[in-house]
């Protein structure tokens, strides 16, 4: 409700605003036709018209009611200065009070409009108004002035009543707006969360395209082509929102440790790796308690690390070995391969760094590497649970 | 998705006025009841009734048109409609000068002119605002110049006859300037709308923007595998194909290593024009995504009232609000909480200039010092976020 009654203020004082500077540029207009340009009344009312338009304009400050009885005194100053000053053309005069009390008072009072009670206090101003401008009339057209200054009250009351009245519902609109974009987004957040946590989805992919990319060098090609196979079903699967297989993909969710079968999944990668040609040894825990995506992170670390294994060390069998105690979990990739000197490693090949190291960092966890030549490699992985 | 985004900018055109548009029917009726009164009023005064009753036929069919037109299509009017319409009014107004040729005072004698000339206000709803002012000031002025080459202009009647052209031009105009600010009101209420939409985002998120392109990368992968797997494509793979992979690759891990990278704050202001022309963030380390709910949702609105204080286009454009999160350090008072340090800072404004709400929201985002710096103010809230390890951090469900 207050929600409402602040926008209905304001859009009732900017139509003021506009609505009153019309009515006086109106009515400044027909003064200013040569009947009665130079004659005294003109320039006796130009400082009442200057400061009527001041006090219109500063309706866009808060104190409506200050400003809107100031252009009401303004105009009743016009008034009495065409009536003090009688020598002036009736029609100019006339119907410069016309414009004045009829759009002028009324356009701006509007304002009012949007309190309680405010419709007493549009009136009074109003009647007020139209009161002394018909005093200062010549006689004869006394009525049908009146008849016409009322006219434009009334129309004034409608615009103000459409105008406020126009504001809940829509309101209401904008909020229906705002709910269909928040479930909208909430679903995008959802859709996003799935494929960003389906990591290790992604990096088997990414191991995929980048076999690919070096035209499936060192690969068998069935394979590769097996390897594709897998890899577009699985992205299908992604796509399709269908459950992938033993991906941990809900940290959105409200529970934040799940047990996971590692050992399936433990299963899918040795599986890659054999497709790859490089035989994979398991040893320790099969069943590990891990908050889903700190076991997302483990897997892509331990990955990353066979595809290494595979690649650079030159052999054909890595022995991972998996322990726990009740605060981390370790992983030990090893292999008998040719090994290398850790720090002649240059800073170009940021592969490890960049994928494993920073990877469990994330995770709060760490990473330490031992070779040298001749002697295989280990890594050391570890997360805290 | 995208297309619902494409049309969300007409949605805002379109919110509310429909009422509006009624209530500016009803106007225009009644100032042609008016008008049509003030004709038969003067008929023996006309030379020849035929132009001006012509004038009411042209217009009465024309605007009913124009309104079922406008029904029909659903709050929008073609441009072509619009011409066609508007020589219409030309023609109206025209008849209508030719009707009170010769009389003694003929700028007090148009009756359905001034009828055709508010006509314009039932296109106030389908076209822009600049649109209804030239079209508004063309009739006007055209009509003005026809009565300055009648001769019907002298020191006697001119008061009438400025007193019409003020009739023609003003009630149109008015109505297009009140409608342009109800819509840039609920322009700026969808967008606040909007902007909250983001406070339930966890700490980092991505746009909806990343999400749709990550699911496209996904999918030009998901093809390329597929292709290979049942060997449309053969291996080795060309050159050319090689290559799409390399950079479909190299794509792929950009996206999931960095795209996680937005807060919350950074997504409102993405999302909302108005408030990301007068905002900057400045937020290395991401502090904005601590913050609960209760404090997201005070942040924004202070930003929102802040930005309604220098909305007015009359005030020179000022810089814009520039917010600084430091990075979250121990809280001194407690081991349980971290303090992040946000800056605030409102070039161009006093402490009288900005609304009283904006203190109350700031408050609710954490102890807060303001002092004047410069030419504006300098606002400093030492915000208190709980200090959690782990996954839990940066919900907001606290």
């Amino acid at each position: 409700m207050d929600q409402i009654q602040v926008k209905r203020d304001r859009l009732l004082r900017q139509a003021a605003r506009v609505y009153g500077l019309a009515g006086l540029i109106a009515s400044f207009a027909v003064l200013s036709t040569p009947g009665s340009w130079g004659l005294l009344v003109y320039w006796a009312a130009i400082p009442f018209y200057v400061v009527a338009a001041t006090c219109v304009w500063m309706l866009q400050s808060h104190r409506t009611l200050r400003w809107a009885g100031g252009l009401l005194a303004c105009a009743i100053a016009i008034a009495f200065v065409v009536l003090l000053t009688a020598r002036a053309p009736a029609a100019a005069t006339g119907l410069a009070l016309v414009a004045l009390f009829g759009a002028a008072v009324p356009g701006t009072l509007i304002a009012l409009l949007a309190y309680r009670l405010g419709w007493f206090w549009y009136w009074l101003g109003c009647l007020a108004g139209a009161g002394a401008g018909v005093i200062a009339i010549t006689p004869a057209n006394r009525l049908t002035v009146l008849g016409v200054m009322l006219v434009g009250c009334a129309l004034g009351h409608a615009v103000g009543y459409v105008l406020s009245s126009s504001i809940p519902p829509a309101l209401r609109q904008v909020a229906e707006v705002g709910r269909a974009h928040r479930a909208e987004r909430q679903a995008s957040e959802l859709e996003a969360h799935r494929r960003q946590n389906a990591r290790l989805l992604h990096d088997t992919v990414l191991a995929t395209l980048t076999l690919l990319a070096h035209s499936g060098r060192g690969v068998s090609e069935a394979a590769l082509r097996e390897q594709a196979r897998n890899d577009a079903h699985l992205l299908r699967q992604l796509r399709l929102g269908e459950p992938l297989f033993t991906l941990p993909e809900a940290d959105y969710r409200p529970q934040l440790v799940e047990e996971t079968t590692l050992g399936t999944t433990l299963d899918s990668v040795k599986q890659r790796f054999d497709q790859l040609g490089l035989d994979v040894n398991w040893h320790g825990s099969a069943r590990i308690m891990l908050p889903p995506g700190v076991l997302d992170g483990f897997l892509f670390a331990i990955s990353e690390c066979l595809e290494n294994v595979r690649r650079h060390s030159g052999v054909v069998l890595a022995h991972v070995t998996i322990t726990e105690d009740d605060h981390v979990v370790r992983a030990m990739v090893t292999d008998a391969g040719r090994g290398f000197e850790v720090d002649a490693v240059g800073r170009e090949r940021l592969g490890i760094k960049e994928s494993v190291v920073a990877r469990l960092a994330e995770l709060g966890g760490s990473a330490r590497l031992f070779s040298s030549p001749g002697a295989g490699t280990t890594v050391l992985l570890e997360v805290p649970r | 998705m995208t297309l619902e985004r494409a049309t969300r900018g007409r949605r805002h055109a379109a919110i509310g006025t429909r009422r509006l548009w009624l209530g500016t029917v009803l106007i225009l009726a009644f100032q042609i009841v008016f008008d049509f009164v003030n004709t038969i009023e003067r008929i023996d005064a006309y030379r020849d009734v035929v132009p001006v009753f012509t004038g009411w036929a042209v217009l009465l069919v024309a605007d009913a048109a124009i309104i079922v037109v406008t029904r029909v299509l659903g709050e929008h009017l073609p441009t072509w409609l619009f011409g066609l319409w508007y020589s219409a009014l030309v023609i109206v107004i025209a008849l209508d000068l030719t009707a009170s040729w010769g009389m003694p005072n003929p700028g007090d004698a148009l009756t359905v002119g001034l009828s055709a000339s508010l006509s314009l206000v039932l296109a106030i709803v389908t076209r822009s605002t600049p649109q209804i002012f030239f079209a508004a000031s063309g009739l006007t002025l055209a009509t003005g110049v026809a009565w300055a080459f009648m001769g019907g202009y002298d020191a006697a009647t001119a008061p009438e006859t400025v007193y019409t052209l003020c009739r023609m031009l003003f009630p149109v105009l008015i109505t297009a300037l009140i409608i342009a600010s109800f819509r840039r009101l609920m322009r700026r209420e969808t967008e606040e709308m909007l902007s909250h939409s983001a406070i339930a985002a966890p700490r980092l998120t991505v746009g909806i923007e990343a999400s749709e392109q990550l699911a496209r990368l996904d999918l030009a992968a998901e093809s390329l595998l597929s292709a290979v797997a049942d060997g449309r494509m053969r291996l080795p793979l060309s050159e050319e194909v090689a290559k799409r992979a390399g950079s479909l690759a190299t794509e792929l891990r950009l996206h999931l290593l960095e795209s996680r990278s937005k807060t919350w704050l950074g997504l409102a202001l993405d999302e909302s024009p108005l408030l990301g022309k007068k905002v900057r963030v400045e937020d290395p380390s991401s502090s904005a995504g601590l913050l609960n709910t209760r404090q997201r949702v005070a942040l924004l609105s202070a930003l929102w009232l802040l930005h309604d204080e220098r909305g007015g286009a009359s005030r020179s454009p000022h810089e814009p609000i520039a917010l600084s999160f430091g990075p979250p350090t121990r809280a001194m008072e407690t081991d349980h909480f971290e303090a992040i340090p946000i800056r605030v800072d409102v070039p161009g404004s006093t402490r009288m200039m900005i609304d009283p709400g904006v203190w109350e929201h700031f408050a609710r985002v954490g102890r807060y010092r303001e002092a004047l710096a410069g030419f504006g103010m300098r606002i400093d809230i030492h915000c208190l976020v709980p200090a959690l390890r782990g996954p839990a951090r940066g919900r907001t469900d606290f």
